[in-house]
């Protein structure tokens, strides 16, 4: 019986090595990072400009951070209305017949195009596009949106959906025998009991779209002087762009390559906050759709 | 003597003026063939019972009464008339039918709302925003099911909070509220206790005088204490319908006989 | 009028669900009408000159699939591991509600900060330079939890019976584990890990912060050696497009390959899957 226990054992420490993991990432990231973010303070998140060959350099960056902001807000609120449009018909409408089993497994796929494809496609053909209608460069806030859109659209498919499926079956039973119509039933029962998930899948979405890095790196024009941008046509930086752009250039030990450690520990903040709080609201099986 | 004949007559005028009634009847789900060549009466303003054993097609047949079978992806064959309408053609709007033929389930199934907006909703579907005409008709429902005194100062806690009884009679008083002149229902009282389940058979007997009731019950006193008619079902076909009383007292066939003896369930 | 509102609304979330379809098809179909004559042989086996515009891309695509390889052999055995424990061994308790959350935040983390944290740790800390070994064990971070999660709910989903019935035999549990739990979900598991194998192939920033870009002109062997990917390829050579026009055709074949390779590991898996699961448990899977 020693070898059941130490196999028990061995699975234990599997397991455990997650935190372990979690708890290097966020111990060497903060460790290199804090120095900055202790000597700059609250002015790192609130400064308006990013000089880091300046002397004495500069670090503000909110302008990259309401970047960020409005690229990934802009991509959520393209990508929830249809996400969720999309979730409706998947779990209500489709059956199980054949149109489900052609548009799920397109939909996982999707999901798993590698992002520097999705950002490829948005340099060659997006950008230039947007350029012809609306002028300019094309590289814009306008461009990263739409790519990430295309990216997060199919985790809110999956969440929201599964979200839906979950609700109970008398609900729409008891609904439909009142004489209410199926989409009344949908709008009226089935969503609003949907709701947490539905939320919880947004939620997930703008975190996912605050992390990620190649698609909208490759899209969004990041300007050398990042500025506040004022429409949907400006250039912008986000937070991950910033590390990739500058980590080519930053001296190991300096506080340039600080600076983008400090950008690592707000990212890694927002998503641990965006993951905790979906946690809370999915009851802890965030992803089991998604395999 | 005379008062005898006089009951019966009026049992036979009942019986040829049906409110609900099936004509070779069949459905399958998939293919599992649940009812087979059901012709069956439903006498307008009284309770009828449908009883049979378990999985012989009670919640089938009424489920093919308000066309909520079709929800479930069952087909279904012949005709059902509800008036002299048979529900199934294609000019029949499936939504009026549900809406005039109303259904309570087994397990309370109160929507996850408020308790107001519960009775509210079908009005609601239906088009009504009216609020003051959404008041009255609450609070007129609650009453008929002896549920506003219970729950009248908390009209917005979620229907939830009540419990399984008051929930089945909240159900109830959402049925009524959309003016159905049948109500369905299937097993209303099985998960509930005693005490609940009597409040809810002196409920339905004091409806019956304006609505046309049909109640799927297991339990055969409770058959007993309210319905006019009954209909048994055994494995998708119909073996006996009539009068409650004849055949309580006189069955024609073995299985009924044997039914209400409780040697099935 | 609620006939005409039902119609629109089935209508409108019809299309809503087609759009993920059409966007991959479409990407895909781009790729292939606009990459397919960048593909020779020479493309293929030859290797990069003058910076990646001209020549061949064998070195990345070595040096994607050594990366990979790499990176599943080590997250394998610890997702499978942590997947067993999660789903046959783990109590109800305080500490395993910890580890799935843990499992899930890991998951949420952007890889970026995974490259981050890379560079500092192996790179640097562990002295390992920019090479295929940091590039993996960094990479094997990032798919963790994707090999946890995907052995977890595959092993879930072996019926109890079978359990039932080997452990009445008088086998011990581990046994059981071994010779009917793992049996059962082998195909979930072996389909699954695929699918993590084709996340890590398509990853980017990771392995250019942890595995280098600079160019190579050789095959590397040493799990020591740098490499560059074929991600971090098409990364680089795409940021030149602006500069000279060859190598926007450069750009399109290196991007298809990758879809190429990546599409080889991903499209039988989700298919078997998909066979996997419905053959298993039914349509409920
Ligand atoms: N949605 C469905 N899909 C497939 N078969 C079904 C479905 N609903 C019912 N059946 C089958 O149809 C037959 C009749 O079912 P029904 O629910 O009408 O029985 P019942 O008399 O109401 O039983 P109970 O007393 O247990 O409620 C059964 O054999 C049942 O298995
Ligand atoms: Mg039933």
């Amino acid at each position: 019986m020693r070898g059941e226990g130490l196999i028990k054992t061995f699975t234990f420490l599997c397991a455990g090595s997650s935190i372990l993991v979690v708890f290097l990432i966020f111990g060497y990231t903060l460790s290199e990072g804090l120095p900055v973010l202790m000597k700059y303070g609250l002015s790192f998140l609130t400064g308006l400009h990013w000089k880091p060959y300046a002397d004495p350099p500069q670090f503000g960056l909110l302008p990259t951070i309401i970047g960020t902001l409005s690229v990934s807000g802009l991509a959520i609120s393209i990508a929830a209305p249809i996400g969720i449009l999309a979730a409706i018909y998947l779990a209500e409408y489709s059956g199980g017949g054949f149109f489900k089993n052609l548009i799920e497994p397109a939909t996982q796929l999707l999901v798993s195009i590698p992002s520097v494809v999705l950002g490829f496609i948005g340099l060659v053909f997006l950008v230039p596009t947007l350029a012809k209608i609306f002028g300019g460069w094309g590289f814009s806030i306008l461009a990263g949106g739409i790519v990430l859109a295309a990216m997060t659209l199919p985790h809110i498919i999956c969440i929201s959906s599964d979200a839906i499926r979950a609700v109970p079956r008398e609900y729409r039973y008891a609904s439909l025998a009142l004489g209410a119509s199926k989409w009344q039933t949908v709008r009226r029962v089935v969503l609003p009991a949907a709701r947490s998930g539905i939320l919880a899948s947004i939620i997930l979405g703008l975190g996912n779209a605050i992390g990620e890095t190649m698609a909208v790196l490759m899209v969004i024009g990041n300007p050398e002087v990042p500025y506040i941008p004022t429409s949907i046509f400006d250039r912008v930086r986000v937070l991950t762009s910033t590390i990739v752009i500058e980590f080519n250039y930053a001296v190991w030990g300096s506080d340039q390559m600080r600076a983008l450690f400090a950008i690592g520990v707000i990212l890694f903040i927002i998503t641990a906050a965006v993951n905790l709080l979906a946690f809370h609201i999915l009851g802890g099986r965030i992803h089991a759709k998604e395999i | 003597m005379a008062m005898q004949v006089k009951k019966t007559l009026l049992r036979r005028a009942l019986e040829y003026k049906p409110i609900l009634k099936s004509e070779k009847l069949n459905v399958w789900y998939g293919r599992v063939h649940a009812l087979k060549d059901v012709d069956v009466i439903i006498p307008s303003k009284r309770i009828t019972a449908i009883m049979g054993p378990s999985g012989c097609g009670k919640s089938t047949l009424l489920k093919a009464f308000n066309r909520l079978l079709e929800v479930e992806g069952a087909r279904v064959e012949g005709k059902v008339y509800f008036h002299d309408v048979d529900i199934y053609s294609d000019s029949v709007d499936p939504y009026t039918i549900r809406r005039k033929i109303g259904m309570v389930f087994q397990k309370p199934i109160p929507l996850p709302m408020s308790i107001y907006d519960n009775v509210a909703y079908g009005l609601r579907v239906n088009g009504v925003k009216d609020k003051r005409l959404l008041d009255e008709v609450v609070r007129e429902n609650l009453e008929k099911v002896g549920l506003w005194d219970e729950v009248k100062d908390r009209l917005r806690d979620s229907a939830f909070n009540l419990s399984g009884g008051q929930q089945q009679r909240l159900c109830i008083a959402r049925a009524l509220a959309v003016e159905p002149e049948v109500i369905l229902l299937d097993e209303p009282t099985s998960s509930l206790d005693p005490a609940s389940t009597k409040r809810i058979e002196e409920l339905l007997k004091r409806l019956s005088g304006d609505y046309t009731i049909v109640i799927v019950t297991h339990n055969v006193h409770q058959a007993m204490r309210l319905a006019e008619r009954v209909v048994f079902i055994f494995e998708g076909r119909i073996v006996e319908q009539g009068d409650a009383e004849e055949i309580f007292k006189n069955p024609r066939s073995i299985l009924t006989k044997a039914y209400i003896k409780g040697d099935f369930s | 009028m609620r006939r005409r509102s039902e119609f629109i609304a089935e209508g409108l979330t019809w299309i809503a669900s087609l759009i993920p379809a059409i966007l991959a098809g479409a990407i895909i179909s781009f790729l292939l009408f606009n990459g397919a004559s960048a593909i020779s042989w020479r493309f293929i086996t030859g290797f990069p000159e003058r910076g990646g515009l001209e020549g061949g891309i064998l070195p990345a695509i070595i040096g994607s699939i050594y990366i990979s390889a790499l990176c599943m052999l080590i997250a394998a055995p610890i997702g499978i591991g942590a997947g067993t424990y999660l789903a046959e061994y783990a109590p109800d308790n305080l500490f395993t509600k910890i580890v799935r959350f843990f499992v899930e935040l890991l998951a949420g983390i952007p890889s970026i900060v995974i490259g981050l944290f890379g560079y500092v740790f192996l790179v640097h800390g562990l002295g390992l330079g920019f090479s295929i070994l940091s590039g993996a064990i960094a990479l094997a971070f990032m798919i963790l939890p994707w090999t946890v999660r995907v052995s977890e709910e595959a092993i879930r989903a072996v019926p109890r019976d079978y359990r039932y019935a080997s452990l009445a035999l008088g086998a011990s549990k581990w046994k059981t584990i071994r010779n009917v739990v793992y049996a059962a979900a082998r195909p979930a598991i072996m389909t699954g890990l695929m699918l993590g194998l084709g996340k890590a192939v398509g990853e980017t920033a990771v392995v250019m912060m942890t595995a280098g870009m600079g160019i190579t002109g050789y095959i590397p062997v040493s799990p020591l050696d740098s490499a560059r990917t074929l991600p971090v390829h098409l990364y680089l050579i795409a940021g030149e497009i602006a500069n000279t026009s060859e190598g926007l055709k450069m750009a399109y074949g290196t991007a298809l390959v990758l879809l190429a390779l990546f599409l080889m590991v991903s499209i039988p898996s989700l298919m078997l899957r998909n066979y996997f699961i419905r053959r298993l448990y039914g349509d409920a899977g």
